[in-house]
């Protein structure tokens, strides 16, 4: 007797493959391709910018851990002595102290002064955390111990024409120009730019930064910093290697708030991720409904086509369930080759916007596949091709044989 | 052996209803080849239809080897179609994606036996029918005559108890309609396979052990007498 009717449903699916119509099935399957490029293009390059962002977080302004002062005080108290214990902390790379403040910097060719956030640091210990250093477009990074010299971002620095400038800029100022920077505490010093750099990232490009030697020469800090970055040996953004940097701080005895630089990040992180994902579902569920009513059209009228050949398989004996069984293997297999291509075509797209990146606020973006986002799309898009498959299916086997063969 | 009784089968047009069978009794005994002949429209597709399971009859009984099949459900009704009986369409209904021989194995398949030996019946078959040479051609590559055997052929793969024919001559030329009702008789002489045959053709009638005439939806006895088929069973004499 027979059981469940797979070989035969399995029987009839290979062969209605292989000798149904060619361009049919290339045009299905490309439509198919297509959702799936659909489903995920707008992912991958979201994430890729989410990446790049984090990426820039840790290597311009938190490191993989900060110290920041504790609760209810501005300022980190012998900054110079948790810096030497920071660096014992096993996987360490580099330790920086940070004394920002709010200053007015202004053009003395340009005239114009707009408000910013000035940075000491010492330039030797700050290589090691950040790559301001490596993102110099024009002049050069400051030297460990000098004064006089200020390096600022490309923003700050402004455009001639200051209706291309973003932010309130200097007007652009150039390497050599000099400026004067009002302190809040009053004193003013005349400054002459040493570099300017660009990391294409509009948080990072707004700012100034001066050696510590020199902060201290207008404004005494008194041993104090605002924060402290501190980088681990590895260039990486995975959150879990910041937190086990984290604990090891913590493990060495440090008072103060040690954040990760997610932590550190978060509100902002929260925020962008926030508006991403809703647009990345939002594409999403626009992509699976066009997806299942492609393969809704396609297998509707592939089984209406066929109304006499299944009437004909009826009468023959061969049962309800078999018959919509066999489209469900041809949907499968459809779904399966239009997720092959897809994936061809996603890495294809994905190679391209690395050759030829496109340029967005956080700077370049080289886009990854993110695989478990693909992985979702493809289930997701079995799920709605079979259901897309089963329903006409059901309904055409579902009627008088008779009737179905009268057409 | 079947046993029809009083069989009626009634379309419902609209709000009209339209009776195609009006109570039909008769039986068939177990390797009987049967013809069953009647004017167009006087119900004997029909008839067959509700004999081969693939139709409900409105009232009345089909017994099969004492088995009342006239009620069976969906499911049942097209497992016994597969284990038990052989259908040849009138216009051959072979499926387009598959050759010569995947068409005759697919009974055999659907019965879930080895595909070796599915494929070693169907030729066989194949060869009693005089076309396993074109076993692996596609059935739109075969002439009509052609086709119409493969329907036979696979009507027969499963060894079936009774074989049901709707008029499998009418888009045949009478060398391929005596190859045809030939192949019938072999096959009802040599397998002992009871075979129930609609034809209009009255030269048809001397291939048949049995005539039934069916006239306006009842069994039309003036008609089998006229033809000396004797009684309501429709005895040859």
């Amino acid at each position: 007797m027979p059981e469940r009717g797979y070989p035969v449903s399995l029987y009839l699916a290979v062969r209605a493959i292989r000798r149904g119509n060619r361009g049919t099935f290339l045009l299905t399957i490309l439509l198919i391709a297509l959702m799936v490029v659909l489903m995920n293009i707008m992912v991958v390059i979201l994430s890729s910018v989410i990446s790049d962002y984090q990426q820039q977080l840790v290597d311009y302004q938190y490191g993989h851990v900060i110290i920041v002062p504790k609760e209810k005080q501005t300022y980190i108290e012998n900054a110079d002595r948790l810096v030497e214990r920071l660096e014992r902390v096993p996987g360490v790379f580099g330790v920086s102290s940070r004394f920002t403040t709010g200053v007015t910097i202004t053009n003395t060719r340009t005239g114009k002064s707009p408000a910013a956030s000035l940075t000491a640091f010492d330039p030797e210990d700050e290589k090691t955390v950040s790559r301001y250093h490596t993102r110099i477009i024009d002049g050069d990074f400051l030297a460990a111990g000098e004064t006089g010299q200020i390096v600022m971002g490309v923003m700050l620095a402004g455009n001639d024409d200051e209706t291309k400038d973003k932010f309130e800029s200097l007007g652009g100022a150039r390497v050599g120009d000099l400026v004067t920077i009002s302190y809040r505490n009053g004193a003013e010093k005349v400054y002459r730019i040493k570099g300017i750099y660009r990391t294409d990232n509009a948080l990072n490009d707004v700012n100034a930064f001066v050696t510590k030697t020199d902060l201290e020469t207008v404004m005494p800090t008194g041993g104090r910093a605002t924060s402290i970055v501190v980088r681990g040996n590895s260039g990486t953004t995975d959150p879990a290697y910041a937190r086990a940097l984290k604990v090891a701080c913590l493990e060495y005895g440090v008072q103060e708030q040690v954040k990760t630089w997610m932590e550190k990040g978060r509100a902002i992180m929260e925020d962008a991720m926030g508006s991403i994902q809703m647009i990345e579902d939002l594409i999403l569920v626009v992509s699976l409904v066009v997806s299942s009513v492609v393969v809704f059209v396609i297998t509707f009228i592939n089984i209406t086509n066929r109304r006499k050949q299944i009437a004909i398989l009826k009468a023959i004996g061969i049962r309800e369930e078999s018959i919509v069984r066999n489209f469900l293997f041809q949907t499968f297999f459809l779904c399966s080759c239009g997720a092959c291509a897809g994936w061809l075509l996603l890495s294809l797209l994905t190679v391209l916007l690395n050759l030829f990146p496109i340029k967005m606020n956080t700077g370049y973006v080289y886009p990854e596949i993110d695989y478990s986002q693909f992985f979702i799309s493809i289930v997701l898009l079995y799920g709605v091709g079979l259901i897309s498959g089963y329903l006409p299916a059901r309904r055409v086997a579902g009627e008088e044989i008779l009737e179905a063969m009268r057409g | 052996m079947i046993e029809v009784k009083d069989l009626t089968r009634i379309y419902k047009i609209g709000n009209v209803e339209v009776p195609a069978l009006r109570g039909v009794t008769l039986s068939v005994r177990k390797g009987e080849f049967v013809g069953i002949m009647g004017p167009s429209g006087s119900g004997k597709s029909t008839f067959l239809h509700q004999l081969a399971l693939l139709d409900t009859p409105t009232t009345g009984q089909i017994l099969i080897d004492g088995s009342d099949v006239s009620r069976l459900n969906d499911e049942d009704r097209t497992r016994f179609r597969l284990m038990h009986l052989g259908y040849v369409f009138q216009d051959y209904a072979l499926v387009t994606d598959l050759t010569v021989l995947e068409n005759v194995a697919i009974p055999a398949i659907a019965q879930e036996k080895p595909l070796y030996d599915c494929y070693a019946a169907a030729a066989g078959m194949l060869d009693k029918v005089g076309l396993l040479k074109r076993k692996d051609h596609l059935v739109y590559e075969l002439s009509g005559g052609e086709q119409q055997r493969v329907s036979i052929a696979r009507a027969l793969v499963n060894r079936p108890a009774i074989v049901f024919a709707d008029e499998p001559c009418a888009n045949l030329d009478t060398e391929n309609s005596r190859t045809v009702l030939e192949l019938f008789q072999s096959v009802n002489r040599d397998l002992g396979q009871t075979i129930v045959m609609v034809s209009h053709e009255p030269w048809h009638m001397e291939y048949f052990d049995r005539i039934i005439f069916i006239r306006d939806g009842l069994l039309d006895t003036e008609g089998m007498a006229r033809e000396g088929c004797g009684n309501t069973l429709g005895r040859k004499e």
